[in-house]
């Protein structure tokens, strides 16, 4: 009995240390975490959730407004087709064919969009989708109504081109996905962006707009062709299972799909990618302003700040890399030439058997099924920012197979005449 | 009852001793870890835009890479900094303490000494630090 008690006084004491140790414990953590609170970065103050105009954020993050600005001088607008004059050709029965500069960037959404070839605003509202801040505003306001107003409805609400709010939580400053069609794609495909880490989202909030699009026949929604994957095979894969055609080419009758500036998806797999790269590393590099570093927001070539974008990893110097770069968009450029000057003889070619009496109707459709498949390989990489740098073999693959597709299709054509022109 | 103090003893030292070691599933050695004292804000967000950071944790250049120089040394740094909070009297500019100078010294020789196999150490014969030269590396100051 004497003993039992005595191992109870015991146990007593062993229960009070403990519960003495954890309540200092508990103590020292909450006094060193009200310390640590007070260490964060200060914040100036707060900025409204639904804070649309770039200027009201600058007042708070001048320097970072101030690299923002810096995307004005951007004034440059040259028309695709100065260098590219097939384009013309391949597009016609689109919009595009009448008229297709480059843009002059993120401060110019709005201004550029309102001058180009009123041809183009057919579409309806969608289009506005990626040119301003105001944007997911409206989509929560109309809900579907929105992508099936006409283009002006939206257009004339407009007052703030792409700014902050596009990717910024303006609470909290993280990087946030403010466009559906992204949201939708990745749920689509089963995964959930929100599980998406800070270095994805690095390159995330660049693909809520540079990436490849379509209108969904009907609802008029922005929606990715994603649900197969991001490449191009898979894509048009995509496109034929569920039959989408985006117009007709009026001299080769032959039912196309358009590819748009697939930055995002041609870079996934490439060589700075798998490295663990995101777009931000090479087109937001830390930049000195003052006495400090900021990540640039002026978003353009890489080309001209070599030093601060490449210079972090590649220590070559900025002469030699910039001879690299050239190289391969030189290289590109001239397959993608060659991919396009064939493409145009197998419109014209099949626009020939066409008018040619008694075609062979089976070889003539296997043609234009060539000139599809052909044609959107080529504008995947055509119509994407870089001149093939985001992904060079890639790029370089999808060209090769386009001019293949081109060579089967004019040959086709010409089977499908039995020689008779 | 002397048996189950023992154990718990025991456990306890095992466990303080694993979270001294840089075991990467621990996490504790790396910029989540380290940055989650607010006062690293900085040091960890110039990290993150650096090449090191696709290579290298915080523990890679800033412990001392051996296990019983590393665990003693991440135990007292860790220690002082916790403490410096705790008494509010942490710095509010970050500089490498000369012991810190020769820790990174080591883990620079210790991953590119290959490159560095005919140049040797830096430091030797009144040499610099390879960071005299290389101040943007990896925190961009």
């Amino acid at each position: 009995m004497e003993k039992r008690s005595l191992s109870g006084k015991a146990l007593v004491l062993i229960i009070s240390l403990i519960v003495v140790l954890v309540g200092s414990i508990a103590v020292v953590i909450c006094i060193f975490d009200s310390n640590n609170q007070k260490l964060k970065t200060e914040q100036l103050g707060q900025i409204a959730a639904d804070e649309v105009d770039p200027a009201v954020w600058g007042q708070y993050y001048p320097m970072h407004y101030q690299s923002y600005l810096q995307n004005g001088e951007n004034t440059e607008m040259p028309s695709h087709f100065e260098t590219k004059p097939y384009m013309k050709i391949l597009y016609a029965g689109l919009g595009y064919a009448n008229e297709f500069n480059e843009p002059r960037g993120h401060v110019y959404t709005l201004e550029d969009i309102r001058a180009v070839d009123p041809s183009r605003y057919k579409v309806g509202a969608s289009c506005n989708t990626c040119k301003s801040t105001q944007i997911p505003g409206l989509i929560e306001k109309y809900g579907a109504e929105y992508y099936t107003s006409s283009f002006e409805e939206i257009n004339s609400q407009l007052e703030y081109p792409i700014g902050c709010l596009d990717c910024h939580n303006p609470e909290t400053m993280e990087l946030r996905i403010s466009r559906p069609a992204l949201i939708e794609a990745f749920a689509r495909q089963g995964k959930d962006i929100t599980q998406a880490t800070r270095q994805e989202m690095r390159s995330l909030v660049c693909a809520q707009c540079h990436v490849t699009y379509y209108f969904e026949p009907g609802t008029k929604k922005v929606m990715f062709p994603w649900d197969k994957g991001v490449k191009a095979d898979q894509i048009l894969e995509y496109f034929d299972e569920k039959n989408f055609n985006e117009w007709k080419h009026p001299d080769a009758d032959t039912g196309l799909v358009k590819a748009r500036h697939a930055e995002y998806e041609v870079f996934q797999g490439s060589t700075h990618e798998s490295a663990g790269l995101a777009c931000a590393d090479c087109h937001m590099p830390y930049m000195k302003m003052g006495n400090t570093k900021v990540s640039s927001h002026y978003w353009t070539s890489p080309l001209k700040n070599i030093e601060e974008s490449c210079g972090v990893c590649h220590r070559e110097g900025a002469e030699w890399l910039e001879s690299r770069v050239d190289d391969i968009q030189a290289k590109t450029k001239e397959i993608q030439d060659i991919a396009g000057e064939t493409m145009v003889q197998a419109v014209e070619e099949i626009a020939i058997a066409r008018q040619t009496p008694g075609v062979n109707a089976d070889l003539l459709a296997q043609a234009q099924q060539m000139h599809r498949d052909g044609q959107w390989y080529l504008d995947y990489v055509m119509v994407t920012n870089g001149y093939g740098f985001h992904n060079p073999m890639e790029s370089m693959n999808n060209l090769g197979k386009a001019i293949d597709f081109a060579h089967q299709a004019i040959q086709l054509a010409r089977d499908a005449t039995g020689g008779k022109t | 009852m002397k048996k189950l103090v023992l154990i718990v003893g025991i456990l306890s030292l095992s466990f303080g001793l694993l979270l001294l070691t840089k075991h990467p599933a621990l996490g504790l050695d790396g910029p989540v870890f380290c940055g989650s004292c607010h006062v690293m804000e900085e040091q960890v967000e110039t990290y993150l835009h650096s090449a090191h950071r696709l290579g290298t944790k915080c523990g890679d250049c800033h412990v001392p890479h051996s296990l019983v120089p590393g665990a003693i040394n991440k135990a007292y740094t860790g220690t002082k900094d916790f403490i410096g909070v705790l008494r509010d009297k942490d710095p509010y500019t970050i500089e490498v303490s000369p012991l810190g100078q020769d820790i990174i010294q080591e883990n620079c020789l210790r991953c590119h000494g290959d490159l560095l196999h005919v140049v040797g150490d830096t430091k030797r014969d009144g040499g610099r630090f390879c960071f005299d030269c290389h101040r943007d590396t990896p925190h961009l100051n």
